[in-house]
């Protein structure tokens, strides 16, 4: 299920909200590998959105190797194996980098700690990995248990 | 001739132009609203049966639709509505043009002179005669077929945002409503001669029949009461000026004028409704200003017509009295000029912001 | 070379004579690319109806060029092959005064090749479209929804709509917007909309263009334009009164507001150079970008009158 949801004047650009959604929905198990996606047009007229902008992000989901596009029609969730196997730490680095800088500047002028920060990032992936965990040993287990 | 009698006339006139065109327009009217209410009851789907446009392959379309695309074909399709007004005007024309037959009018002219002088004489003279009257329906049609070409008709900016050039728009509606007219004309003016030959006869061939000479006249009034001698010879001398009226009147130019002219004031008044002045409250009052001038034209040229300057009346093709008609090729005037000024309304009309 | 489903070059159109003489539009360069969804937004009298009825060749330009797919809308022959290829719904959403149905009927023999009648079905299903009522009964939305009917299942190459959200309830709204982008964007066709809400052209539109007083503002596609526009709050010694990328400038006792309409990273980047403290730092909306940039081109023609 792909339930997103978008704000315009967050600031932040829709299409980088509809990769973020998509990239936090596979991080904690909403979406597994192999799940497929709606297609673009089917996507953004359930948004109410601009198609161009759906494309995009799909587009660069898949140059990320999050997401693959079948030649004959149809859009998956790429397997795990594949985000971020295929890229090199350097480049990691310069994809988290900006993210980093931010954290930084924000900090900074609220007259945030380090260690506080610190903490604060640590939560944050805790609470990633609870909610992933908590997905793999839902009833979601259902379909597999009906084939029996 | 007896007041109420020339009451009564008109008002039976009145009533036999009037009363059908309402009929008719109740009927549709009803007509309408039961078929409104049957689809508000039902409500079904959209799913029209017939086909996109009007197709070639059908027994009216193989003809007249060969040449025109889909558009142009939907338009031409909606001026069937022109051609059933069209009927209506050939009604009521052809009352106006029967009404000299009407034996209230008859017996007004010239009482002692023979029934056929005094039955080719009136329906002569209320066909002449009828101009103003005719006027107002030519000017009604006009404002009918301009009406929808000005900026103000959102049926008209309707038309105007489907592919269909705007020249398109202009001489097929102005051609319509101008053919319906003139067509109409056409009709009533066969038709009206028709009943007088079915009620009188030809009566042009017996013009003098039955008249008496003077002479008797004139002894029988000195030996009995009735009709004084002056009464007599004033009657005697208007019953020659009608009969030499009578013989010359040409009863084809008398109609051809009728269509001429009226055609002329269609024209006059289609191109007073494109001119490009003013919009809104501006082009209302322009409008309602030109009605005004376009009136006083009217009764100018019909003045003109009758007698003050008879020079111009022929040459216009003016033919508003019983009398010595224009020749034929005056008639060309006003047709020309009709043309000229359809021309610059057309040319106006392609411009015009709407 | 991107085509242009409508541009114009310094277009004008001025109404009545002498002093009475109102612009309304006055020397716009606008430019709609094929395949987008453009909003052109702008205050009421700014100017947009009057540039629409001229795409659609309802007026004449009194001087300047506009073009619809490379064809002159004004003058005929090329103005029916320009509608042939358009659908289009008027601000006062009077097409002809029938019911929907025969509206709808009347039009698709209009446009045999394009018509479908599955999409007006489809539209009629979705906005909820009373078919029968008589045109004199229907409601302001009623007329809206059927205009949009007849206009949306023409499946034309350009769909240009004034206003057309006028008196949808949220619902038909949101129906609408599914609509267009469902049906109304495939094969490369091009929307091009004029209206005062904002919220929902931000919403699908990927251009956009303000205008005010007859002139464009600002075009472009939406995106830059939300990544340009950006509003800083700073303290500091010598602070900027102006520049090319700054918009307004507004000084007040303990910091200083700047709205900035180009490369705010570089703004950014600079104030901190120069020892200034960014106390607050947001993006703009769209409807607050709409608002800065009329208000800040008031205050400049009143300067200059």
């Amino acid at each position: 299920m792909l339930f997103l949801r978008l704000s315009a004047s967050s600031g932040v650009p829709v299409h980088l909200q509809i990769e973020q959604q998509i990239k936090q929905s596979i991080a904690s198990g909403v979406l597994c590998a192999g799940d497929p996606l709606p297609s673009t047009r089917r996507t953004a007229a359930d948004l109410r959105i601009n198609p161009n902008t759906v494309a995009r992000a799909f587009q660069n989901l898949e140059r990320e190797g999050i997401i693959r596009t079948v030649p004959g029609g149809g859009t998956y969730v790429a397997s795990f194996a594949a985000p971020g196997a295929g890229l090199l730490k350097a480049e990691k680095i310069r994809r988290l980098r900006p993210l980093a800088d931010q954290i930084a500047v924000e900090a900074s002028q609220l007259r945030f700690s380090s260690e506080d920060v610190h903490k604060l990032l640590d939560t944050a992936l805790l609470e990633l990995e609870k909610a992933r965990r908590a997905r793999k040993s839902d009833p979601r287990v259902e379909p597999q248990e009906g084939d029996r | 001739m007896n007041r109420t009698a020339s009451l009564h006339a008109i008002l039976i006139v009145s009533a036999l132009t009037i009363l059908p065109p309402i009929l008719f327009g109740i009927w549709i009217v009803i007509r309408e609203k039961r078929k409104a209410a049957a689809l508000e009851a039902a409500a079904p789907s959209f799913s029209p049966q017939a086909p996109a446009t009007p197709s070639v392959r059908s027994k009216s379309g193989a003809f007249f639709f060969r040449s025109f695309d889909a558009p142009q074909r939907v338009y031409l399709r909606r001026q069937r509505l022109v051609l059933a007004c069209g009927l209506l005007l050939t009604w009521i024309f052809f009352v106006y043009f029967s009404s000299g037959l009407m034996s209230q009018y008859v017996s007004a002219y010239a009482g002692q002179q023979p029934l056929a002088l005094r039955v080719w004489y009136s329906y002569l003279f209320h066909i002449s005669n009828g101009a103003a009257t005719h006027g107002i329906f030519a000017f009604g049609a006009a404002a009918l077929a301009a009406g929808e070409l000005g900026p103000a008709s959102a049926v008209g900016r309707f038309r105007r945002t489907r592919p269909l050039s705007r020249s398109f728009l202009f001489w097929i509606r102005i051609g319509s409503v101008l053919s319906a007219l003139i067509f109409s004309l056409v009709l009533a003016a066969g038709a009206s001669f028709i009943l007088l030959l079915m009620l009188y006869g030809p009566v042009w061939k017996h013009l003098d029949h039955g008249a008496q000479p003077t002479a008797a006249l004139i002894a029988n009034a000195r030996s009995q009461p009735g009709p004084t001698v002056d009464d007599i010879l004033e009657s005697s001398r208007s019953g020659a000026g009608h009969f030499t009226w009578a013989l010359q009147t040409s009863i084809p130019r008398l109609f051809l004028s009728i269509i001429t002219t009226q055609s002329f004031f269609f024209t006059l008044v289609i191109l007073l409704a494109t001119l490009p002045i003013g919009s809104g409250r501006k082009k209302i009052t322009f409008v309602a200003v030109s009605v005004y001038v376009f009136f006083m034209l009217y009764i100018i040229f019909i003045v003109v017509g009758s007698g003050v300057s008879p020079e111009l009346a022929r040459i216009c093709f003016l033919y508003v009295r019983p009398g010595p008609p224009p020749p034929y090729i005056f008639a060309l005037v006003p047709v020309m000029g009709s043309a000229a000024l359809l021309g610059l309304a057309s040319n106006f009309s392609n411009r015009n912001d709407g | 070379m991107t085509a242009f489903a409508i541009q114009t070059h310094s277009l004008v159109k001025t109404f009545g004579l002498g002093r009475k003489q109102i612009s309304a539009v006055d020397g716009l360069s606008l430019h709609v690319p094929e395949g987008s969804v453009y909003g052109l937004l702008g205050r009421n009298s700014a100017g947009k109806t009057t540039t629409i009825r001229m795409a659609m060749g309802l007026a004449r330009p009194t001087s300047g060029t506009i073009d619809v797919f490379g064809l002159n809308p004004t003058r005929d022959p090329e103005r029916v092959s320009v509608l042939r290829q358009v659908g289009y719904v008027p601000e006062d959403k009077m097409l002809a005064s029938l019911s929907p149905r025969k509206l709808l009927e009347l039009n698709r023999s209009f446009y045999p090749g394009t018509w479908s009648d599955d999409l007006a079905r489809k539209v009629i299903k979705r906005l909820e479209l009373p078919l029968d009522t008589p045109y004199m009964k229907l409601s302001l939305g009623d007329k809206t929804k059927s205009a949009l009917a007849a206009a949306i299942a023409q499946c034309s190459r350009l769909l240009i709509l004034d206003e057309p959200t006028t008196g949808l309830d949220p619902i038909a709204l949101d129906e609408l917007l599914r609509l267009l982008v469902e049906d109304c964007t495939a094969e490369g066709r091009t929307i091009f909309l004029s209206s005062h809400q904002l919220a929902e052209i931000e919403q699908i539109a990927d251009h956009i263009g303000i205008m005010d007083r007859g002139k464009i503002l600002l075009e472009g596609p939406l995106d830059d334009i939300r990544a340009n526009f950006h509003r800083f709050t700073v303290t500091g010694a010598s602070l900027p009164a102006g520049g090319a990328a700054i918009l307004s400038a507004t000084r007040d006792a303990h910091a200083t507001r700047y709205i900035i309409q180009r490369d705010p990273e570089s703004f950014s980047h600079e104030l901190i150079c120069n020892g200034a403290t960014i106390l607050d730092s947001n993006p703009m909306s769209l409807n607050e970008i709409f608002l800065e940039l009329c208000r800040t081109a008031e205050s400049r023609e009143e300067v200059s009158a």
